[in-house]
């Protein structure tokens, strides 16, 4: 397949994984989670970089995962103890997180060249020659290998255990009650997340990550009050997106995904597209 | 101590940072009891395309224009997704992921433009994200001084009115308060410290000089005024301890350090504050 | 469920039909003429040397334009097609492309890392076991890397081998020559105001070669922040040995030289700002700064003028 091909599938698949996930954080009414670990991970990959010694696009995957799990527990752990606010619980955790990282950077490995690029600063139309290699034989590009299992992981999960992730998103106290489990499952869905933000991070980029979370569900949400419903629309909406965005890209030869800044990466036409859905969708429900 | 003061950028950096933690102090408490400490996250994504646009327009990059450029794109995404709360049924971690995205995408898609049109003039539009407290100097001190005065005066002028409708908005339409005129002048005083904060501690940082302040502050005291004044105070002396600090360590970062500080502040203050009770208008 | 499915059939063929559109490679980025090499080059600086030592035999395209940082550098579609269309990728590795080199690391039947000198010959960063990249400061080491790759290119085009090395020989010369004209102009300078003050580090090949003392406010690592501390250690330096100027980077902003400059003004030392010197990307092409050589000179005659 050409580089070209690749791109789509790999486009298309973290359409399909953020939006599917990205449903059950908005649901949770944690969207804000998604920004704050694309900016948390900064010390998890200084933190791999200091273990493994050196530069190792696994470790700092793994340390990434790690610092948005971190985020994710210290905020709950917070807003349910100590601030009942989880506003201001994320608005303390990320920034001291990301703190911790870059004085750590400037410190430390003021010459090193870190690569928390690699991380957060993904660029899809350079992702299909990133490939995975076992011997001399190459296996396809690495963010297909990642999101694909991923998305089925997702699925697989959050198939099995929908009912207890809607009664846990929608009523805690009453889940709590009457399915033991559900906040155990509530966890699992954490850690999908952090896997699923990171790969998508590693893809595309943090902010198209991050839209593409967020925002085909706020669509969706516009349109249905069926779960189910909104499940399936959000995806369409974000493949229609994400499709449009690269045809664009394509026909008009603009970057995909900018490589710019410290935590700053996006998609102007990507945007464009979801900007004017939103647009449409808002007056009509308005 | 008053010898280290007396160089010229170590006194610039502890003023500097002094003057933005108590502003931001001072206004974090609203956005706190309205439970929008994330406000400075999304002004400060949404300030990108402000500064890009103000380039483009002005050709300049004085900091003031694009402070004006960066805040009236803030202020309209805030805007927009106070609105998206009100009117689109969406809860407001969503509506706030979905602008601060969005909006800076746009940003993004202006800057590549900038880039391919203006070759090597445009280098550094985006530091003014990342913020470097230690490269503050005079003039940009007494443009952040003036903003900062005039965003207080805003506040202290509208104290009353502010604190009932942050408090209880329904009863402050029934009483025929002037709702929207009054939200659009905490959302102007909000915007206008967030961009300041921005210019020392960089768009990550600013979220927390906004939140935390706040909530140490919160474990102190009860009454309203009161927690506003402790707020303001412990932004202050975090950002002026940071500041002084970072100026006689070497390569520690002014900005984080800042933040490390303030969490500090918050951990301590949970850890042995005396109040465990919600911030009220007049205590009971 | 109708919805539902529509909504599937929808996304699938709409994705189907991509897949389909955008395989098809559509025009062609490469200047392409019958029996030339097609070679893509990173940087401006590479594709400035694999131009003057391929000469007629090869067509070339740099994916960072003139006056493109790397740092900076943003992928478009047509780069994409010029990767998948090249004969040969010349990347400058080393460290400086970040992620971009490991992809190019995996394609070793295609990619050629050009500045994979002897680690004996590079400096390293700061107590580090990694190299300094910025090595077109040195032009004698420049011109190793231009032998480097015209080794390369003799081996992907063997007919053309004697072109090559009599290509390879003129640059040289000329980058021989460029290197004692630098010299020439910077002898003006008097050895205490031999120091170097920029905003980023990349001009310690410089230094080496021509016996300047350079100090940076930032370090290469984009992550790391400046602190107040080195700004106040470089104001001290500057006023006490009296040095004339400090210098700004085309590619880097200007705002941490100014603050340096007024601290410098605060402790009663006038310092001047000597101008903007070419560090991570040429100048415009056509422009008199728009080659290696070029960018050398132009630096060093800024220099030479503020320090003087």
């Amino acid at each position: 397949m050409t580089s070209s091909g690749w791109v789509v599938v790999i486009i298309l698949l973290t359409c399909v994984t953020c939006s599917l996930v990205g449903c059950f954080l908005v649901l949770r009414r944690s969207a804000m989670t998604a920004d704050a670990v694309s900016h948390s991970v900064l010390p998890g990959i200084v933190f791999a970089f200091w273990i493994s010694g050196g530069l190792n696009l696994f470790s700092a995957f793994l340390g990434a995962v790690g610092a948005g799990a971190l985020t994710v527990g210290l905020t709950k752990w917070l807003t349910r103890f100590k601030l009942k606010r989880e506003d201001a619980a994320l608005g303390i955790v990320f920034p001291a997180l990301f703190s911790v990282g870059v004085i750590w950077v400037s410190v430390a490995y003021r010459q090193v060249h870190l690569d928390t690029d690699a991380i957060l600063l993904g660029e899809v139309l350079l992702a299909p020659f990133e490939q995975l290699q076992i011997g001399t034989t190459s296996l396809g590009p690495v963010s297909v290998w990642l999101l694909g299992p991923l998305l089925v992981l997702a699925t697989g999960y959050l198939k099995l255990f929908q009912k207890e992730l809607i009664l846990e998103s929608l009523d805690p106290s009453f889940a709590k009650v009457s399915a033991p489990a559900a906040s155990q499952i509530g966890s699992g869905l954490t850690l999908l997340l952090c896997l699923a933000v990171v790969a998508s991070f590693t893809a595309v980029g943090v902010v198209l990550a991050i839209a593409l979370l967020i925002v085909p569900t706020a669509v969706g949400r516009l349109w249905t009050d069926s779960l189910r419903l909104l499940i399936w629309l959000s995806v369409g909406i974000a493949c229609l997106a994400g499709g449009l965005g690269l045809f664009l890209a394509f026909g008009l030869n603009l970057s995909v995904s900018g490589r710019k800044g410290k935590s700053s990466l996006s998609p102007p036409m990507y945007w464009r597209s979801i900007l004017r859905a939103t647009g449409t969708t808002r007056r009509n429900a308005g | 101590m008053v010898d280290l003061l007396g160089d010229y950028t170590i006194r610039m950096v502890t003023i500097g940072s002094a003057i933005v933690g108590g502003l931001c102090g001072a206004l974090g408490s609203f956005a706190y009891v309205r439970r929008q400490s994330l406000v400075g996250d999304v002004v400060g994504h949404a300030a990108l395309p402000g500064v890009a646009l103000a380039y483009l327009i002005s050709q300049s990059k004085d900091l003031a224009v694009l402070m004006l450029g960066a805040g009236l794109t803030g202020l309209l995404a805030l805007a927009v997704s106070i609105l998206a709360v009100r009117y689109c049924k969406m809860d407001q971690g969503t509506a706030f992921a979905s602008v601060l995205s969005t909006s800076f995408g746009v940003g993004v898609l202006l800057l590549s433009l900038i880039q391919q049109t203006h070759a090597a003039d445009q280098a550094g539009l985006d530091r003014f994200l990342f913020g470097q407290a230690a490269t503050l100097v005079e003039p940009q001190i007494i443009t952040m001084a003036g903003v900062g005065t005039g965003a207080l005066a805003l506040m202290l002028i509208f104290f009353r009115p502010l604190v009932t409708l942050s408090f209880d908005p329904s009863y402050s339409r029934s009483t025929g308060l002037p709702v929207v005129g009054l939200e659009s002048i905490l959302l102007v005083a909000l915007v206008s410290s967030v961009v300041v904060g921005i210019s020392v501690a960089g768009v990550v940082l600013v979220a927390a000089l906004l939140a935390a302040p706040a909530a140490a502050a919160h474990r102190w005291c009860t009454r309203f005024s009161t927690l506003v004044a402790v707020s303001a105070a412990f932004g202050a002396l975090s950002g002026a301890t940071g500041g002084f600090l970072s100026s006689t360590w070497a390569n520690v970062p002014t900005g984080p350090l800042i933040i490390l500080i303030l969490t500090g502040l918050v951990i301590v203050s949970l850890l042995w504050g005396r109040r465990r009770t919600e911030p009220r208008e007049v205590p009971s | 469920m109708g919805l539902q499915k529509l909504v599937l059939i929808t996304a699938l063929t709409f994705g189907l039909l991509l897949v389909g559109c955008v395989s098809q490679p559509s025009a062609d980025s490469i200047p392409d003429k019958p029996g030339q090499l097609k070679v893509v080059t990173t940087t401006g600086m590479l594709g400035d040397l694999v131009e003057r030592v391929g000469g007629d035999r090869i067509s070339v395209k740099s994916l960072m334009g003139p006056g493109v940082d790397p740092h900076l550098y943003q992928a478009k579609s047509s780069d994409l097609l010029a990767l998948d269309q090249a004969d040969l990728i010349v990347f400058h590795g080393i460290g400086l492309e970040g992620r971009m080199a490991r992809i190019f690391t995996q394609q070793k039947d295609k990619a050629f890392e050009a500045a994979a000198l002897d680690p004996s010959l590079l400096l390293k960063a700061d107590n580090t076991t990694e190299p300094d990249p910025h090595i077109w400061f040195d032009l004698d080491l420049w011109g190793k890397v231009a032998e480097r790759v015209t080794q390369e290119l003799s081996r992907r085009d063997p007919a053309g081998k004697s072109t090559f090395e009599a290509n390879l020989r003129s640059y040289q010369a000329d980058l021989e020559k460029a290197k004692s004209e630098v010299t020439e102009i910077l002898r003006t300078i008097p050895p205490k105001q031999r120091v170097l003050v920029t905003a980023h580090d990349a001009f310690q090949y410089f230094g080496r070669a021509y016996g300047f003392e350079i100090r940076a406010i930032q370090g290469t690592n984009t992550a790391s922040e400046a602190g107040a501390s080195q700004i106040r250690t470089l104001a001290d330096i500057l006023t006490e040995r009296k040095i004339q100027a400090i210098f700004v980077e085309t590619s880097v902003s200007s705002t941490t030289i100014g603050a340096l400059q007024q601290a410098t003004e605060a402790r009663g030392w006038q310092v001047k700002i000597g101008g903007s010197l070419f560090s991570d990307a040429m100048g415009d092409q056509g422009s008199e700064s728009g080659s290696v050589i070029g960018m050398n000179l132009s630096n060093a005659k800024t220099i030479a003028e503020a320090l003087r």
